[in-house]
């Protein structure tokens, strides 16, 4: 308390300051009239009693200057003082600050931008209370020689498993992206839905921005009531106050508006949710769900230790489904979901950090950058800094003063790159496919991207004024004022090179990364598949809203396989169960007679459920034997085709495999070359191939359609499309072209290379833009020295020279720097690189000729300035 | 600006405060006042330069040890004059009590031996 006073009767002596000083002038005299008086009267002559008095009084101006910086703050006022004086000295060079903000706001703002998706996909957590003790479900049964991941139960389990637990609340829900809102004034809108159970909104302890949210009492009946999240209330609805009872159509379902949630976008991190039913009319609304688990997700009691919530999970999932289970072997995990529940985050995480460290390797090129146009621009300042230290400016006052400048350039720079993120952000997580649909994580620019840009421009000032203010703590103040502003103070060019230096060795890394990854992508691009990628397209069906089981479903799938061979732009189409490089695999065992496998892993093989045209639709070749046909469609006798891989491992050549049996009666017919089905990485599989008849009808099956010879893949695309919706309107489908396929498979290599590319290229400018200002900032000082020096009997093409191999041995020595760093990278980008070494040398070697070709470049303009001095008018000037 | 200047004269730091808080239990004075009354009473040992005096009034005020007020003087001047407040007055009290503990201390140190 006594502090507080402290400091607000400062401030109010501050307020009041000049009024104060009048005052204290008053006192003064009136102090030393008394004391003249005094002497005058003990008696002194009145002149030299005046004297005295003055002399013991002391020093007035210092006594008046000590008290007056008692009001206030004097070190807060000081600060402010440097920040003016450092706004206006900006103002007066706006090249110069101009070229530094930019530079720096390049460095921040890549930062800034990846930040942005990292913290989205990475760091941010669900605005819940106590997000921590949410945990989801992670489980893999093993039964017979597979096993299955899932991470939640079916209905029938899901309803005998007690919501309130000792040790924790459990929740489910489903999510559908495919509910169509209608009956609103607004456009028809394909919305995703969360289908939540009746504690969800309480358990989650989730507010409402208007309404109320579900509870146990909103079974589903009649009209189904609809939470909206916050978003969706804004943006199609326009924020309507009177959204309550409103009433809306979902995939034809009617359902009825009962309250909005505040901020909350379901617990599912890269898809947003925007609507809120119960679980029990999931089926009703989107059939499709009801192949679906429910997943669960615990939040744990306060106390309950993530292991021993485990164990009494997996007794209550083994009480609840026996028949799901059947028999085999269940090990659970609970994984936190604190961070929202999210497939794509997995395989996004490698990348994204590497993006962080790159961007922050370019965040240091800005930075040296910067910092050597500040230390050219306080070499060109040096005067005015020895005037001030002669009259007696502390050295530490001009550092901060440096600073000040610093950070009012990083401010600036901030907040472009600030710009620069919001616009960039976006286009950096849309270019990362995973799967056919982008990932939407909610990118926003909240108080951790400002409190981020801030820090890191804080951060880069510092480095960036460390240089100049090294300089300026280690020069003799004598010498900087009499330098003047021609001579260089010895020890600059040091300074300036060690920053360029280190900015080419922070270029090498980045172009070498570059580099890496295109050398990665050409060579999976000379990858043989083993089948025609290019040629094809897969279209999925989703046959969920049929009632499945029985014959009935082959055959459906058949007469729709025949209406699309039929088709003229068709070539050749078969089905296939799962597709080709769709990251899902279906897998089965294989007994041979006679073949004793020495482990578990040896009996298991990649299964294909195919039509009898799979093989020539993808351009496999067969090897041996012969191929599925027709007949093997319909006929009873099981039979497959097997890959090389298969009749290698198992038989010893393709040939001897012809003929035999595997499974106790599925015969061999023949054997098809090998291919990479998943990714282009990973060597061919051991695979079987069955006639899709021999194996259970499923739900969603895949068409491999080749289109004919001289047809546009999109018409061919058009009329199957047309044909599906003839065939069935109800038919839910999507399309996807072999060459996306494809390339989503490389995602993460694409991604790494084109932010690699990017960043080096802006790393490079501003290597050049730093090379280029200090060659030409060393000559411009240098001017006098060279006419002297010409004017001696030196040739042209020796200053020339000299010129030239300045910039050229920075660069050299910089990429000498560069080198073990790029080793370092190299060993972390491993898993990421294909058929590249960790030290690359054609890379490396490639990117070092860059460098150096940039570094002669950036002398050349100076050259040509060198070349037109006359030595005789240089001399004239002085 | 430059650093506070520590006191050229060979008083223990802070007894200057002390000694105007002390003047000022006298009742009220203003600036030459409190001066002229440490220099009679110490005999003229402790020749405090006066100008010295101000700043430390001006802090002891910002700290809330003393209050001031513009009145008039003897021969009609304007002058400020300087009061005790009561939590000067217990800053006072622990002050001497310190201070008398540091002189006995020394004064044993010193005796002879």
């Amino acid at each position: 308390m006594g502090t507080f006073l402290h400091l607000a009767r400062r401030l109010r002596a501050r307020l009041g300051r000049d009024r104060l000083d009048d005052q204290l002038a008053a006192e003064i005299r009136l102090h030393i009239e008394l004391r003249t008086q005094a002497l005058t009267d003990d008696g002194m002559e009145p002149a030299e009693a005046a004297r005295e008095a003055r002399r013991m009084f002391g020093n007035t101006a210092a006594i008046r200057e000590v008290t007056r910086d008692m009001w206030g703050f004097e070190w807060a006022e000081s600060c402010l003082q440097d920040l003016r004086y450092g706004a206006r000295q900006l103002w007066r060079a706006p090249w110069f600050s101009g070229v530094a903000v930019l530079s720096l706001a390049v460095g921040i703002g890549a930062a800034a931008a990846v930040f942005n998706v990292a913290d989205a996909v990475l760091f941010r957590e669900l605005e819940l209370p106590d997000a921590q003790q949410l945990h989801s479900l992670r489980a893999e049964l093993r039964v017979g020689g597979g096993s299955k991941q899932f991470s939640g139960v079916a209905d029938e389990s899901f309803a005998a498993i007690p919501r309130d637990a000792a040790f924790a609340d459990i929740i489910g829900f489903r999510a559908s992206s495919d509910v169509l809102l209608s009956g609103t004034a607004d456009a028809r809108r394909l919305l995703r839905a969360e289908f939540v159970s009746e504690n969800f909104f309480d358990t989650l302890e989730i507010t409402t921005v208007a309404g109320r949210t579900l509870g146990p009492a909103d079974a589903f009946a009649g009209e189904t009531p609809v939470v909206l999240s916050e978003r969706i209330w804004r943006a199609t609805f326009n924020g309507d106050p009177a959204i309550l009872g409103r009433r809306l159509t979902l995939n034809g379902a009617p359902g009825v508006v009962i309250g909005v949630t505040r901020a909350f976008r379901g617990l599912v991190a890269d898809h947003p949710a925007d609507l809120f039913l119960p679980l029990s009319s999931g089926t009703a609304i989107d059939p499709g769900l009801s192949d679906m688990q429910i997943n669960l997700v615990t939040k744990l009691k306060p106390g309950v230790s993530v292991s021993s919530a485990e164990q009494q999970l997996k007794a209550l999932i083994v009480d609840s489904s026996q028949s799901m289970l059947r028999g085999g072997e269940l090990h659970l995990n609970l994984i936190s979901a604190s961070r929202g529940i999210a497939d794509s985050r997995a395989p996004l995480s490698r990348p994204l950090w590497l993006a962080l460290a790159l961007a922050g390797v370019l965040l240091l090129v800005a930075c040296a950058n910067t910092g050597g146009l500040l230390v050219a621009r306080f070499a060109s300042r040096q005067r005015e800094f020895g005037v001030r230290i002669a009259i007696g400016a502390g050295r530490a006052r001009l550092v901060r003063q440096l600073t000040a400048e610093a950070l009012t350039i990083a401010a600036l720079a901030a907040l472009v790159a600030l710009a620069v993120a919001w616009v960039a952000a976006p286009v950096l997580l849309r270019s990362v496919p995973i799967g056919t649909v982008p990932p939407a994580f909610d990118l926003r620019l909240d108080w951790r991207l400002w409190g981020f840009t801030a820090a890191i421009s804080a951060i880069a000032a510092l480095l960036a004024a460390a240089a100049s203010s090294v300089r300026l703590l280690r020069t003799d103040p004598s010498r900087l004022l009499a330098a003047g502003n021609r001579t260089v103070v010895p020890g600059r060019r040091a300074l300036t090179n060690t920053l360029i230096a280190a900015q080419v060795a922070c270029s090498l890394v980045l172009l070498t990364t570059a580099g890496a990854m295109a050398r990665t992508l050409i060579n999976l691009a000379h990858v043989d598949p083993g089948f025609d990628p290019h040629e094809t397209f897969a279209v999925r069906v989703d046959a969920s809203h049929r009632a499945v089981g029985g014959p009935g479903a082959h055959e459906y799938y058949a007469r729709l396989e025949e209406q699309i061979a039929a088709l003229p732009h068709v070539e050749r189409v078969s089905l296939v169960q799962l597709g080709l490089m769709t990251g899902a695999a279906t897998s089965g065992t294989a007994d041979i007679l006679g073949f004793v496998p020495l482990a578990d892993e040896d009996r298991w093989v990649r299964m294909f459920f195919v039509g009898s045209e799979f093989f020539d639709t993808t351009g496999m070749t067969m090897v041996a034997g012969e191929s599925l046909q027709a007949m093997h469609m319909q006929a009873h006798e099981r039979v497959a085709v097997v890959n090389e891989q298969f009749a290698r491992f198992y038989f010893g050549t393709p040939d001897r495999a012809i003929g035999k049996t595997v499974n106790r009666d599925v015969r061999i017919l023949g054997v098809v070359a090998d291919a990479r089905y998943d990714n282009l990485r990973e060597p061919a599989v051991r695979a079987m191939f069955v006639p899709f008849t021999q194996a259970p009808p499923r739900r969603q099956m895949t068409f491999e359609v080749r289109p004919a010879e001289s047809v546009a893949s999109s018409l061919a695309v058009d009329a199957v499309t047309s044909v599906i919706r003839r065939f069935d309107s109800q038919l839910n489908f999507t399309v996807t072209s072999g060459t996306n396929r494809l390339a989503s498979t490389m995602a993460r290599e694409r991604f790494t290379a084109s932010l690699a590319a990017v960043l080096s290229l802006l790393a490079v400018f501003l290597s050049c833009m730093g090379l280029y200002a200090a060659v030409a900032y060393a000559v411009s000082e240098r001017r006098h020295e060279f006419a002297v020096r010409l004017a001696l009997g030196a040739t042209g093409r020796d200053i020339i020279g000299e010129v030239i191999r300045d910039p050229l041995r920075t660069t050299a020595i910089g990429i000498a720097i560069g080198l073990p760093c790029v080793y370092l990278l190299m060993q972390a980008l491993s898993s990421l690189l294909f058929h590249v070494g960790s030290f690359d040398v054609p890379t490396v070697c490639g990117a070092a000729v860059l460098l150096l070709g940039v570094g002669t470049l950036a002398g050349i303009p100076a050259a040509f300035r060198v070349a037109s001095i006359d030595p005789q008018e240089s001399l004239q000037w002085e | 600006m430059g650093r506070k200047k520590a006191d050229r004269k060979d008083l223990l730091p802070g007894t200057l405060d002390m000694l105007i808080l002390k003047s000022l239990t006298r009742g009220v004075m203003h600036g030459y006042g409190i001066a002229d009354h440490i220099r009679q009473l110490s005999d003229e040992v402790l020749k405090v330069e006066e100008g010295s005096l101000y700043p430390a009034l001006q802090r002891l005020q910002l700290q809330g040890l003393i209050a001031s007020d513009w009145g008039h003087s003897v021969n009609n001047r304007r002058a400020r004059y300087y009061r005790l407040t009561p939590a000067g007055r217990r800053q006072l009290g622990e002050a001497e009590s310190s201070f008398t503990r540091l002189i006995e201390a020394i004064t044993r140190v010193m005796r002879p031996a």
